[in-house]
């Protein structure tokens, strides 16, 4: 973990001043001119003053703030609480995290009195994926006079995990998977999605689902699973391998595009009751089956964790259990094709991204 | 009031605190040298483009447009404010720019703003002088103004694009801290400019002058005494601050002459713009007395005791004819040429001096043969000997020696007027603007002695320009004794004559010497109550001041400041939480219960809450109701707010009783995985 510190440096104000008192600190004790002398004298002052009343020990407030999951890009707001630990109260301090505000405007806290703590609520967007253990909080104070500009970098364990941004997947995707689902017996005329059963409805979930006359008639909050056309279980495979002989940094774009496809097929296939069963195949192949709103969020943490790793064989079993399903999708991250390995799963495999 | 009105509430405070600033300094500048014509003229233009809200686009017509309007300006003021002197069109060149900034402020402007109206602070202290007062108010507006400044741009900072959801601002704390702030400044440029004054200059010899005798005067307290002669230096004056420099009684105790010349030191190579010194034979002569001239037969001596302060401490003054010198160690010397000094870091602060009252008329054939090999006839090469023989000649300057030095002086005091600031006008030299500018010619006492050398020069008598202290005032305390301070410093010829040495002849108009002193000797009302005052009281206060203004106290003052500063002090104590003591016996009793449950085998792990641990015990039926009330008892005392009355406490104490009437449990070693609530089972 990084450790807090803080510094004082000149502003560009302060530099010219500092400049100028020196000069003609210099020329008064040199030539003792007691013109220059007297220019000394106040330009030097307010440097001075502004030096000794510059806050101090801003590294050591500490700031509090929960963990948060978000989107790349997503806009959010924050809310944390700081409290300040140093010996004089905290003025006209701007708070700022680099990594969530790098297009917004730094946040003023109010005055702080020692050991008063303050609610902050800012504007953040994360803009890159990521899965982080600590945020760095940047913290800027230049009273009184603007000459001097105290700094402190104050470092909190705390987890922000950005998923993936999510991305726009093409409409066949799910419609050509969901055509070869094999019709249920009692299947109606109408197209779309079709009634399959009840279950407990979870807070997180939209609400228009909700089995209104059911959710009566039990106390409880019941949703509709739709099913119909829709297959129960969907196996997808995320292929973070590279290309053989292709270096790590390349294909960005693509890796990160891929990752987002795989969150948002995931949340969509969720959306409408299907469970997925997610073979990672990376240094460490994993697979998820992702069946409750707990192992979703464990799948889009993985997501946020994910690298692209140098080609390797497929890992043997790793495919195994997707052979059970009848529908699959393949995702290409690490812009590998493998349609060798396509060959290894019975059923038909959509891939997803897979031309350059 | 909203963000909105609260930030233009803010940037209108700042936008006047900036323009304090540059009024404040403009105010500084010299209004004899600076008619308000012309100040008007080269600040105007520049304010009105400044106001301008739609300005032309292209550069050059701005260039074209603005000129015209200066040009127009500067001819108007011309005509109705008459030419401007140099050093004032120079002084004069900042104006237009800090008009500008001043009016447009822009992001960067308020920064520059302030600069400029330093600049033009810092040239109105040169050219007119130091004023507390309004240097006082330029301090506070400056602070004021950076304190705005920095706090809106903290707040443009913050808001971003965001302004309509911005909270409003509290103006009165930001005026009140500008204000605060701008007192330790004030003190700091004081103890700053004192430090300053105090350290040692590198460039200052042994012998106490300074090395680069074509600087400007230095420090006030040796301003005007021989470190430099700079006719248009325009330091001299400035520097008069009225520091007391040196104390002069006589050893009889009779009264002291009013008229009496201490000269510290002369110059004798003279050029357009100044005076050097020339040459010396120094010498060191041992012990601590000194023969300066050898005593004139019939004639009184008469012997001065000289008692020197802070800022003359390395200066010796002596009289005309002086002949001796006494108690005076370290001693650097010049006999012929009569300069005396002491070498620099000699503690001695009294000496006396021995002279004689040498009086007569000043003939010709008694003017020195030697002054030429002295160097004492020399003239500045550029000197336009034509123009000045012809102003002797109007002058009617010739004859004797005495009758040349009369016309001179009774020419000068005609033809020039005494003031105290320098001569302006269209020549390239002061000497020049002194003598032959058109209409008012003016100048102090450095300009009649230099103008007054030249002109003896040019006549053939050996001459050159000593300086020193005239006049003084009467001393509160002593009144036979006279105190010189700096505002006593004057400048007179000296003329090289026959057996007399060095003469003095003072061309300064007579009433003009001694300006600044009160013109009677007999202490005023006013006076009388200081001095009883001194008497009463003798000089704690002042005393206490003066130890309070000390160099070296200030700067460790500040100094100390600095290192508290960045001492890493230990952090200030954390906000206790009070406890009641009632409280405090509820929690001895909640131990006792704790206590008699661990020896019965049920421990409350760390961290475990009393409602958990409460639940786990309930859960292996190990839960007595009684212990279960007293728990319930101590949270409603702990954090419930209600009290610890009999009632409650009786409460614990059935818990106590009933903690111990469990029977022990068996305890079971805890397996891999366990809950906490599987360590216990029951017996």
């Amino acid at each position: 973990m990084a450790a807090s510190h803080g510094s004082i440096e000149l502003t560009m104000r302060g530099r010219v001043l500092a400049w100028l008192a020196g000069l003609a600190g210099a020329a008064a004790w040199l030539g003792e001119d007691p013109n220059a002398r007297i220019a000394a004298a106040l330009l030097a002052a307010p440097l001075l003053v502004d030096f000794v009343a510059k806050q101090r020990r801003m590294h050591e407030t500490k700031v509090r703030i929960a963990p948060r999951r978000t989107i790349a890009g997503a806009p959010f707001t924050e809310q944390i609480t700081v409290e300040h630990q140093g010996r004089w109260p905290l003025r006209e301090c701007l708070l700022a995290e680099p990594r969530t505000m790098r297009t917004e405007p730094p946040q003023l806290v109010p005055v702080l009195r020692p050991y008063e703590s303050r609610r902050v609520t800012y504007r953040a967007r994360s803009h890159r994926r990521s899965h982080i253990v600590e945020r760095v909080f940047v913290l800027v104070s230049s009273w009184p006079l603007g000459l001097f500009r105290a700094r402190a970098v104050v470092a909190v364990a705390a987890d922000l995990v950005t998923e993936p941004a999510r991305v726009r997947l093409a409409a066949e995707i799910l419609t050509t998977v969901a055509e070869r689902e094999a019709a249920p017996r009692d299947r109606s005329k109408l197209p779309g999605p079709e009634f399959h059963s009840l279950r407990e409805h979870m807070p997180e979930e939209d609400a228009r689902g909700v089995h209104a006359l059911r959710s009566a008639a039990l106390a409880t909050l019941v949703r509709r699973v739709t099913r119909g056309r829709m297959p129960r279980t969907v196996g997808i495979v995320l292929d973070l391998r590279r290309p053989p002989g292709r270096r790590l940094e390349g294909g960005a774009r693509r890796f990160e595009w891929s990752l987002g496809a795989c969150a948002t097929l995931v949340t969509l296939l969720r959306s409408r009751g299907a469970e997925v069963d997610v073979a990672v195949i990376d240094a460490d192949p994993t697979r998820l089956l992702v069946q409750s709103p707990v192992r979703e969020v464990a799948l889009m943490t993985l997501l946020a964790e994910a690298q692209p790793v140098t080609h390797q064989p497929l890992p043997a079993g790793i495919l195994e259990s997707l052979r059970e399903y009848e529908h699959c999708y393949w995702i290409p991250a690490g812009s590998f094709q493998a349609t060798a390995d396509h060959a290894l799963l019975p059923t038909a495999v959509e891939v997803i991204g897979g031309d350059e | 009031m909203n963000w909105q009105s609260s930030h233009r509430a803010a940037d209108r405070i700042a936008a006047l605190a900036l323009l304090a600033c540059g009024i404040l300094a403009v105010a500084n500048l010299p209004a004899g040298q600076l008619p308000i014509g012309w100040l008007l003229a080269w600040t105007l233009p520049a304010m009105f483009f400044g106001c301008l809200r739609r300005r032309p686009t292209r550069p050059w017509l701005r260039v074209i447009l603005a000129s015209l309007t200066q040009v127009a300006a500067f001819a108007l003021a011309l005509e109705y404010a008459g030419a401007l002197s140099r050093p004032a069109i120079l002084a004069c060149t900042i104006l237009p720019p800090l008009g500008f900034v001043t009016v447009r402020r822009r992001d960067a402007d308020a920064a520059l703003g302030l600069f400029l109206s330093f600049c033009v602070l810092l040239v109105g202290v040169i050219l007119g002088g130091i004023h507390l007062p309004l240097l006082a108010a330029y301090g506070v507006a400056a602070c004021v103004s950076l304190r705005f400044e920095t706090h809106l741009a903290a707040r443009a900072a913050s808001v971003g694009h965001r302004r309509a959801i911005a909270a409003p601002m509290p103006l009165r704390p930001v005026l009140i801290a500008g204000l605060a702030i701008a007192l330790p400044c004030l003190f700091v440029a004081f103890a700053v400019d004192r430090t300053l004054e105090w350290l040692p200059s590198p460039l200052r010899s042994d012998d106490g002058t300074v090395e680069n005798t074509a600087t400007k005067p230095a420090g006030g307290a040796t301003a005007g005494l021989d470190d430099s002669f700079d006719l248009g230096g325009g330091g001299v004056l400035a520097d008069l601050a009225g520091e007391e420099l040196v104390l002069v009684r006589t050893d009889d105790r009779s009264p002291m002459p009013t008229d009496l010349y201490l000269r510290s030191g002369y110059f004798d190579v003279p050029e357009m713009q100044r005076w050097r010194v020339g040459p010396r034979n120094l010498a060191r002569p041992t012990g601590t007395n000194h023969l300066l001239g050898r005593a004139e037969a019939g004639t009184p001596e008469r012997t001065l005791e000289i008692e020197r302060f802070a800022g003359a401490r390395n200066f010796v003054f002596v009289p005309p004819h002086a002949t001796e010198l006494r108690t005076v160690p370290g001693l650097v010397v010049d006999r012929r040429r009569l300069w005396v000094r002491q070498k620099r870091g000699a503690d001695q602060t009294d000496y006396a001096v021995s002279y004689q009252e040498l009086t007569g008329s000043l003939r010709r054939d008694q003017v020195h043969s030697r002054g030429t090999r002295l160097g004492l006839l020399t003239l500045p090469a550029e000197l336009d000997r034509e123009r000045y023989l012809d102003l002797l000649d109007s002058f009617g300057a010739s004859g004797t020696t005495s009758e040349i030095t009369q016309r001179i002086a009774a020419g000068l005091a005609a033809r020039c007027r005494y003031d105290r600031i320098e001569p302006t006008g269209p020549y390239l030299y002061t000497i020049d603007n002194f003598l032959f500018a058109d209409g008012d010619r003016r100048g102090y006492c450095m300009h009649f002695a230099s103008a007054a050398a030249i002109m003896l020069r040019l006549r053939g008598i050996p001459c050159r320009i000593g300086v020193g202290l005239y006049g003084g005032e009467q001393d509160r305390r002593e009144p036979e004794a006279r105190i010189y301070g700096s505002q006593h410093a004057h400048a007179w010829v000296e003329i090289y004559m026959q057996n007399r040495g060095y003469v003095v002849f003072d061309p300064t108009p007579p009433d003009e010497r001694g300006r600044r002193m009160p013109s009677e000797l007999a202490p005023t009302a006013e006076a009388d109550d200081v001095a009883a005052a001194d008497a009463a009281g003798p000089g704690f206060w002042s005393g206490l001041l003066d130890f309070l203004l000390q160099p070296w106290l200030l700067l460790s003052i500040i100094v100390l400041a600095i290192v508290a500063t960045l001492w890493p002090g230990s952090r200030p104590a954390e906000p206790e939480i009070v406890v009641p003591r009632s409280i405090k016996t509820a929690r001895r009793m909640l131990v006792r219960i704790l206590r008699a449950l661990a020896s019965r085998g049920h421990l409350r792990q760390r961290g475990q809450t009393l409602e958990q641990f409460g639940a786990i015990l309930g859960t292996h039926d190990r839960l007595p109701e009684d212990v279960a009330l007293a728990f319930r008892t101590y949270q409603e005392v702990r954090f419930g707010g209600y009290e610890f009355d009999v009632e409650r406490e009786r409460q614990l104490q059935s818990g106590i009783a009933s903690a111990l009437a469990i029977e022990p449990a068996v305890i079971e070693p805890p397996t891999s995985g366990s809950d906490v609530s599987n360590r216990t089972t029951d017996s």
